[in-house]
């Protein structure tokens, strides 16, 4: 039986358990920086250097990056990473993994404090030990959570959401009793707005759901209105920055968005081409319209999210997000989740339901999107999957007969063992030797060289494994943000997936697709050219040099023409 | 909760759906989908609606609720891919005519030999109809635990069940899953219900839908092969206690909720039409398009 005073410890040592699988060879696995993650540092950096964006926008609400307007919150909080650590992975990650500790610890609080206050409210069952196994057990599948590790060690947005998101539950449970929390609530909710974009529709479904459960005969209406100001008055820069630039919000969830997608449209096209002239227009419309099919791709792509083949065996599709051989939560997950729902239904259906309906608003911003299902989108479902879990953990040991209960034990014990030592090998050692291409590996190799050979070379031409290879130019050569305006020559046409890209900074080109036969020739002889192994060459190249990945897979081709005598 | 129905309106329904169930099954039987084999296809047909009143007795045997009985046998003759199959030369329908035939009569009779010599008469049938299923067992080990996992995983999503099914790739429709989308919200709720209703006399429930998804998921053709049609009974049940409880707590809400509940139940209704629509129009030219007419 667990002591009341002996949690701590345990806790301790989950804390301490977290710290190590999100610390260790950090700085080498995801193998690479990814361009999301080098667009935050360098922006981070830039502000540092100017007080503005590389766009040069001081301080801005959204940051213009690729075309993606990242919100703005990520990037601020790298900075004292960056400053403090330089420009560089641990600059850039660290703040990530810190706030990624700081969400065990508030889940911990979270579950914990949700179930007391749920237990004063219903008197039966949830005994006081009962509520700290289930915490604790929480906390530690949160902790070796496939899931959870994956985006601590990026920074991402999703995990700095995640942690104001679990602050601001966790303080709307400590308000019911203490009305000053919801101030604090209230910040962590809109704090959670400028981390991403999806917390935009997420927290007014909170606050309506918040709002529907709180008891209304503690309510005080002071601290609600305050909390309610607050928060309007912390929105004021991003509804201001909104009427200059409505890109600000919707930029990114136009490109992404499902209703910029073609396939539904194409697809209502076909059947109403195929009912052909003789069905009446009007009947083609009531049958083949665009509302109908909109809301069967929505619904599909929200109850993707629940898809066991994502949950537990293939996991997200998308890379970098992708871990070949794993699933979001570990196989033996399934056990527990099943053993868990059918006791909260059976039990507590209250809490059943409020779990359902938080699961339904974290992925409503998921199933508007066109690819899907969606790890990162979806990530909030993590601290719903760790707590479920649990509780079907604890039931199914308390349930057991007492001479199985060790044996019961041992089996888990040792069945997450092997679940997270399988989870180790893949993401600790294949990824980085296999996977290193979805990282967007080879850039900090490939400027070191060019560094070098630059005295030698007029031109620098780079074809390389994605569209917007100048960031990492910026980032890997610590590029002064007041140098850019002047250097820089920007395509701000957006490409298919929305995405803008440069044509060339100083004396780097980086064309969009190229084709060595016709391009060389708009380059001069003194071209140095960065190429990839899909660029096919003919006799007029020589490559000097090459950038291989962990796997001895090329990344680059460095690649001049030769000389005509 | 048992619901009993005055016996005339009970005779009533009982004929309604037995009438529906025949109307939506032959109506056209030789040209929707287009196709020959006039006999079989009655056959399947026959075969679909004796599931169907087998269905209702069954659960009204062991329940003694009329509502669900009835709402059962409705729903079933309602389901999509129960109305493909029926309407085309399935033999898997005439398996599931059989198994809820064999069960019924065990229900009635109640004798230890009856179910072995039952079990074994099923198991004969299957392997006669579906020679192939012996083979998927024996090679069981065989099948990589991954693919295994892959194909039971599919099983049980959502994309199959209520967007995608893709069993029997040709004949197919493949734009819609086993049941239509706006029915997710009585499944769940039905599964909700049933959660809170299981008791350990219903481990038979489990033992066969377990067998269900095993077999189907070992099939090396997966996903196309239709075994796991032998699940829809089940599933019907299911979504008639969602249904059953959606429509009490309509008739029951004194708030808004009801019109919620209204709109929603004719949301439900114009996908029905949606779902003919394509299945008389769309469907017919699909499978003239790519040939297949000959079942």
């Amino acid at each position: 039986m667990i002591k009341l005073n002996n949690y701590k410890i345990l806790l301790f040592l989950i804390i301490v358990l977290a710290l190590f699988l999100r610390l260790v060879w950090f700085d080498r696995v995801p193998p690479s920086l990814y361009s999301d993650e080098v667009s935050q540092g360098y922006n981070a950096f830039s502000l540092l250097k100017s007080g503005a964006d590389e766009y040069g926008k001081s301080w801005p609400v959204a940051f213009r990056s690729f075309g993606d307007w990242k919100p703005p919150l990520p990037t601020y909080l790298i900075m004292p990473g960056v400053y403090f650590l330089g420009l560089n992975v641990w600059g850039v990650r660290l703040p990530g993994v810190i706030l990624s500790v700081l969400a065990v610890i508030l889940v911990f609080l979270l579950v914990r404090d949700w179930l007391i206050l749920y237990q004063e409210k219903n008197k039966k069952l949830l005994k006081r030990n009962f509520i700290v196994k289930i915490a604790l057990l929480s906390t530690l599948f949160l902790t070796i959570s496939p899931w959870h590790i994956f985006q601590s060690r990026v920074a991402m947005l999703v995990n700095v959401t995640f942690f104001f998101l679990v602050l601001g539950l966790w303080s709307f449970v400590k308000s019911i009793k203490n009305p000053l929390y919801l101030l604090l609530c209230s910040i962590s909710m809109i704090l959670s707005i400028y981390s991403y974009y999806g917390m935009r529709l997420i927290v007014p479904l909170l606050i309506f759901f918040m709002f529907i459960i709180y008891p209304k005969e503690k309510m005080q209406l002071k601290y609600f209105w305050l909390s309610l100001i607050l928060g309007l008055v912390l929105l004021l820069p991003l509804g201001l920055a909104f009427f200059k630039e409505p890109d600000v919000i919707f930029g990114r969830a136009r490109t992404v968005s499902i209703f910029y997608d073609e396939g539904v449209r194409l697809r209502v096209w076909d059947w109403i081409s195929a009912d052909g002239s003789q069905t009446p227009s009007w009947l083609i419309r009531f049958f083949h319209n665009k509302p109908h099919t909109y809301l069967w791709a929505i619904l599909n792509n929200f109850f993707s999210h629940f898809d066991g083949r994502f949950l537990f065996l293939n996991g997200d599709r998308q890379f970098p997000f992708q871990l070949p051989g794993t699933g979001v939560l570990y196989l033996l997950d399934t056990v527990f989740i099943l053993c868990g729902i059918y006791y909260l239904i059976r039990n507590h259906p209250k809490i059943f339901n409020w779990l359902v309906y938080l699961a339904g608003i974290f992925i409503i911003p998921a199933a508007l999107t066109f690819v899907t299902p969606a790890s990162n989108r979806a990530f909030n479902l993590v601290v719903i999957s760790s707590f479920v879990t649990a509780v079907g953990a604890v039931w199914l040991y308390q349930k057991a007969p007492q001479k199985f209960k060790n044996i019961l034990l041992l089996l888990m014990g040792l069945g997450y063992a092997v679940s997270t030592s399988q989870f180790i090998k893949i993401y600790f050692v294949k990824l980085p030797k296999l996977y290193a291409d979805r990282w967007h590996y080879g850039y900090e190799q490939l400027f070191a060289k060019t560094e070098s050979l630059s005295n030698k070379y007029d031109q620098l031409v780079i074809a390389g494994p994605t569209t917007v290879s100048y960031i990492f130019l910026l980032f890997y050569r610590q590029e002064l943000p007041q140098n850019i305006e002047s250097n820089i020559d920007r395509n701000l046409t957006a490409d298919v997936y929305g995405f803008e890209s440069v044509n060339r900074y100083g004396n780097y080109y980086f064309p969009g697709d190229f084709n060595w036969s016709v391009d060389k020739n708009n380059y001069n002889e003194y071209t140095l050219y960065a190429l990839t192994e899909k660029v096919v060459l003919d006799r007029d190249a020589k490559i000097i040099d090459q950038i291989y990945y962990l796997n001895d897979q090329v990344v680059f081709n460095l690649v001049e023409k030769i000389k005509s005598k | 909760m048992q619901r009993q129905i005055r016996s005339n309106v009970r005779r009533w329904l009982y004929f309604f759906i037995t009438f529906e169930s025949i109307l939506v099954r032959f109506l056209f039987i030789g040209s929707i989908p287009p196709g020959d084999h006039l006999l079989l296809r009655g056959l399947t047909a026959f075969a679909g609606i004796l599931s169907i009143v087998f269905i209702i007795l069954i659960v009204r045997k062991l329940t003694a609720d009329d509502s669900l009985s009835l709402a059962t046998g409705l729903i079933l003759s309602l389901i999509p891919w129960h109305i493909e199959q029926s309407r085309i030369i399935s033999p898997v329908v005439w398996v599931l005519a059989l198994i809820l035939s064999v069960f019924y009569v065990n229900l009635l009779i109640r004798k230890k030999i009856l179910w072995l010599l039952s079990i074994f008469i099923i198991i004969a049938s299957s392997i006669v109809w579906y020679p192939e299923a012996l083979s998927r067992l024996t090679t069981l080990r065989n099948i990589p635990l991954n693919n295994l996992l892959n194909n039971l995983f599919h099983l049980m999503s959502f994309e199959l069940w209520f967007f995608k099914n893709d069993s029997m790739w040709i004949g197919g429709i493949h734009e819609i899953g086993i049941l239509l989308p706006s029915l997710i919200p009585l499944f769940l709720l039905g599964l909700i219900v049933s959660i809170k209703q299981i008791r350990k006399r219903h481990i038979w429930v489990i033992i066969y839908s377990l067998g269900i998804f095993l077999v189907a998921a070992v099939n090396p053709q997966f996903p196309e092969g239709r075994l796991f049609f032998l699940i829809l009974p089940l599933a019907a049940i299911v979504l008639s206690l969602g249904t059953i409880k959606g429509l009490t707590e309509m008739i029951t809400s004194k708030n808004k909720s009801k019109y919620l509940w209204l709109i929603y139940f004719l949301i439900i209704g114009y996908e029905y039409l949606w779902y003919w629509h394509f299945y008389i129009a769309h469907y017919a030219k699909s499978l003239v398009q790519i040939g297949k007419v000959g079942f």
